[in-house]
């Protein structure tokens, strides 16, 4: 397989796993809210919309990871920013499980949830990445000390 | 341990012999510093040349097709190919980071990482240099070596 073969391949698989698991992620999300809160079941045509989406927010989050010069907390924040809001604009244009005049317990219970997870990720990367630098500063260390005997 | 040193006038070539039981890991570290000790580099600067200390030199950089080495305040030409720096740096502090840059660990200050596995370096005159994902991992290993 030549190397354009193999990089397509390579392009195809990670937007094969975004997609899967972008759609897969909403579709959870709108079965379960349907099913507990509206004992309803989602349509084949929300389902339809739910993938399109997915395609496109898909390509728009591959493209986001392939720029080089942000920091990848900022990477992963708008990676997570992105999701959310599309979940929640799924939610109330087409799904229509967040109704803010009825029901605006779920769309301020979701909103509060996906704050909380964003503040959680951005605690875990600071904290990972200062680890990370941390450690190669000690063995930086460690080299030039061994380096001077 | 005995050392002995003797200085003959008419040598024409500097000799260490080790006599050792086994060859070990401190023996190695001897054998390394005796060969990279001897290693210069000449460099080029306004027309004049000059022999560069290992110690002295920040990084190498290619840069169409030659190759420079920065030292604290100026750049000389060398030689070199990057690939012949590489091959003969290896035992030393001096490590690929980039396509065409070969630095010096001694002279990284600090180190942070970056988005996809690159790596900042933060040299002690203030420059900084990019370790690219693909050198990072070797980074990575020769400082814990």
């Amino acid at each position: 397989m030549d190397k354009e073969k193999k990089l397509f391949v390579k392009h195809l698989t990670n937007f094969l796993v975004m997609f899967v698991t972008i759609f897969t992620l909403m579709t959870i999300i709108f079965a379960t809210i349907n099913e507990y809160v509206y004992k309803d079941f989602i349509s084949s045509i929300d389902l339809l919309i739910i993938g399109g989406v997915s395609l496109i927010v898909s390509i728009l989050l591959l493209l986001l990871l392939r720029i080089n010069n942000i920091s990848i907390v900022l990477q992963v924040i708008m990676v997570y920013t992105i999701l959310a809001l599309v979940v929640l604009l799924i939610g109330y244009f087409v799904v229509f499980v967040y109704d803010v005049t009825h029901n605006y317990k779920l769309f301020v219970a979701t909103t509060i949830f996906l704050v909380l997870g964003l503040i959680f990720i951005i605690i875990f990367f600071v904290i990972r990445s200062k680890m990370i630098d941390r450690s190669l500063n000690n063995n930086l260390k460690h080299f030039k000390e061994r380096d001077r005997k | 341990m005995k050392l002995e040193i003797y200085e003959i006038d008419d040598l024409e070539e500097t000799q260490i012999l080790i006599k050792c039981q086994k060859i070990d890991y401190k023996i190695n570290r001897i054998s390394d510093f005796i060969k990279t000790s001897y290693i210069t580099i000449n460099g080029k600067l306004n027309g004049e040349h000059y022999v560069l200390n290992l110690d002295d030199i920040y990084y190498f950089e290619a840069v169409d097709n030659k190759v420079f080495a920065y030292v604290e305040k100026e750049v000389y030409e060398v030689g070199y190919k990057l690939q012949e720096l590489v091959d003969m740096l290896v035992k030393t502090s001096f490590i690929q980071v980039s396509r065409t840059v070969i630095l010096n660990i001694n002279k990284i200050e600090k180190v942070s990482t970056l988005v996809n596995g690159r790596i900042s370096a933060f040299l002690v005159n203030q420059e900084k240099m990019i370790i690219t994902r693909v050198y990072a991992r070797d980074f990575k290993k020769k400082l814990s070596e």
